[in-house]
C-alpha cells in the first residue's frame, strides 16, 4: 500500500540518505579535491572524470561533492546554532516581561530589515572572512523568522487553558515546560532546523562566490562557481553547469525533506 | 473558611465594556450558591476573578483574609469550566492530566462515571461529556475548598446531568466544600444551591 504519507516518509527518508553520502562521500573525498595534475586539464566530462577537470587538473567530481560536504557541515553547524538563539529569544521574549518582549521583538525587526547578503557580508568582513565569518555570518542572519515563531508558540501556550489549570493545581514550572511545552515547540524546533539548511548552504556559496567567505584554497562550491566563471566563455561549461546542478539539488532536497516534515507532523496543513 | 470578593470592577481592556463594578460576595464554606444572570453578565469573568485566573483592576479577592493569589502551589479555590476540551491538553493521555491534582480516591472517578479504560485515551478519543467528568474530578483535589461551576452540565444528557451532581452534592456536603454554580436552568440551580446571587448591575 502507497499512501500519501507513506510516500512523504519514503521520501524523507530518500533526502536523508542521499544527503548523508553527499556529507559522508565529501569528506573521504577532500584530499582529491586538491589534487594537482597538469596532464589532465580542463578536459570534459568521461568515465574517468565524471564532471570533468579544470585549469589545475583536478577532478571536479571530487571538487564539487567535497564541496557541497563542506556546505552540508556549515549548514548544520550554524543551522543548530540559529535554532538554538531563536528558541533563547522567542522564549525570553514571551515569558520575560514587556521590557524584554519589546527589545528582542525591536531586534528581530532590525535585523530582519536589512538585506540579509548585505547583513552577511558585513558581519563575515567584520569577523575576518574564512570559516569564521562565514560561521558567525550566517548564524547572526537566520535566527529572526524561527524566533518570531516560538516567541507567538510560547506566549499562545502561556494563556492555554490546560497549562493555567495545571498552574493552579500546583503543579511546579519545571514540569510544566517539560509536559505542556517542551512536546508542543519540539516538531517547531525540527522544521525550523531543517528548512534552516537551505538558506544556509545558498548563503555560504554566494558569500564565498562574492568574495567575502571561505578562502580559495577550500573545495567550497562558492569557489568553484567563481573560478568557472573565467572559462565560461572558453567553453568549458561543465565547470559551472555540474556543480551548480548538484547545488540546487542539494538545496531542493533539503527543502522537501522540511516539508515533508511539516506534512508529517501536521497532515492538515497538505492542504495549505 | 470565607472567599469573599469586595468591591471588585473588570474590563479586559482599556476602552472595553465595564464588566464588573463594585461588585461583592461573600461565601461560607458550607453554602452552595447559584449565580445568575443572562448572557454576557460577566458571570465567567467572576468566578475566573474568584478562582485567581483574572486580577480584578480594583477590590479584593480574599480567601480567609489572605489574597488568592498569595496561595502558592495548589489552590483551595477550583474553577471547573464550561468547556473541557479547552483545558485538556490534547497532547497528554488523561490519566496523566487528571493525575495533576494529587492522588485521587477511588470514589471520585466511580462516583462521576469515569471508565478504567478511558484514563488510556487522548482526550480527542472522547466526547465533551466524558471530557467534563475528569475536569470535575480533577477539581476535587485533596485541599480544595471551594468549587467554581460553569455550567458544567451543559453538555451532558438530563440523566447523566443527575447522576453527576447527584454525586457532587453528597462530596461537597461530606468534604465541607463550598460551591458556587451558575447554570441557565433556574430548576437546576434552586435544586442544588442554598440561595443565590443575582449579576444584574450593568
Amino acid at each position: 500500500m502507497m499512501n500519501r504519507r507513506r510516500r512523504t516518509l519514503l521520501l524523507l527518508l530518500f533526502a536523508i540518505i542521499f544527503l548523508s553520502a553527499i556529507t559522508i562521500a565529501g569528506a573521504m573525498l577532500e584530499e582529491r579535491a586538491t589534487l594537482t595534475d597538469f596532464t589532465q586539464k580542463n578536459l570534459p566530462p568521461d568515465r574517468t572524470h565524471l564532471f570533468g577537470t579544470d585549469f589545475m587538473g583536478r577532478d571536479m567530481f571530487a571538487r564539487t561533492i567535497s564541496g557541497l560536504s563542506l556546505s552540508i557541515r556549515i549548514g548544520l553547524l550554524t543551522a543548530l546554532i540559529s535554532t538554538l538563539i531563536a528558541f533563547l529569544l522567542g522564549t525570553a521574549a514571551a515569558t520575560l516581561g514587556k521590557g524584554v518582549d519589546a527589545t528582542i521583538s525591536w531586534l528581530i525587526d532590525l535585523t530582519m530589515g536589512i538585506p540579509h547578503i548585505l547583513l552577511l557580508i558585513l558581519i563575515s568582513f567584520a569577523v575576518g572572512k574564512g570559516f569564521m565569518g562565514v560561521l558567525i555570518g550566517i548564524t547572526l542572519s537566520h535566527w529572526m523568522s524561527l524566533a518570531r515563531i516560538i516567541r507567538s508558540e510560547v506566549m499562545q501556550l502561556q494563556h492555554s487553558g490546560y497549562i493555567r489549570v495545571a498552574e493552579k493545581l500546583g503543579v511546579r514550572k519545571a514540569l510544566i515546560v517539560q509536559r505542556h511545552m517542551l512536546p508542543h515547540l519540539m516538531p517547531q524546533l525540527m522544521i525550523g532546523f531543517v528548512l534552516l539548511f537551505p538558506h544556509a548552504i545558498l548563503h555560504e556559496a554566494s558569500i564565498t562566490f562574492l568574495g567575502f567567505g571561505l578562502s580559495p584554497e577550500q573545495p567550497a562550491i562558492g569557489i568553484i562557481l567563481a573560478e568557472s566563471m573565467r572559462y565560461l566563455t572558453m567553453g568549458y561549461w561543465w565547470l559551472a553547469a555540474l556543480p551548480g546542478l548538484m547545488l540546487i539539488i542539494t538545496v531542493l532536497l533539503f527543502n522537501l525533506a522540511g516539508k515533508a516534515l511539516v506534512k508529517l507532523n501536521n497532515p492538515a496543513s497538505a492542504h495549505l | 473558611m470565607i472567599l469573599e470578593a469586595n468591591d471588585i470592577s473588570f474590563r479586559y481592556h482599556i476602552g472595553s465594556a465595564q464588566i464588573l463594578s463594585q461588585f461583592n460576595i461573600r461565601l461560607q464554606r458550607d453554602e452552595r450558591v447559584g449565580l445568575v444572570a443572562p448572557s454576557g453578565y460577566g458571570k465567567t469573568t467572576l468566578l475566573k476573578i474568584l478562582a485567581g485566573y483574572e486580577n480584578a483592576d480594583s477590590g479584593s479577592v480574599l480567601l480567609d483574609g489572605r489574597p488568592i493569589q498569595d496561595y502558592k502551589g495548589y489552590c483551595p479555590v477550583q474553577m471547573i469550566f464550561q468547556h473541557p476540551e479547552t483545558v485538556l491538553n490534547p497532547r497528554l493521555k488523561l490519566a496523566v492530566s487528571l493525575k495533576e491534582a494529587g492522588l485521587l480516591p477511588r470514589r471520585i472517578l466511580d462516583g462521576l462515571g469515569i471508565e478504567d479504560d478511558w484514563l488510556t485515551r487522548y482526550p480527542a478519543e472522547l466526547s465533551g461529556g466524558e471530557l467534563q467528568r475528569f475536569c470535575i474530578a480533577r477539581a476535587l483535589g485533596e485541599q480544595t475548598v471551594f468549587l467554581l461551576a460553569d455550567e458544567i452540565s451543559t453538555m451532558l444528557d438530563l440523566i447523566t446531568q443527575a447522576q453527576i451532581w447527584d454525586f457532587l452534592l453528597k462530596e461537597l456536603e461530606m468534604r465541607h466544600i463550598g460551591l458556587l454554580a451558575v447554570s441557565h436552568t433556574m430548576e437546576l440551580i434552586q435544586r442544588l444551591t442554598t440561595r443565590t446571587v443575582t449579576l444584574d448591575q450593568r
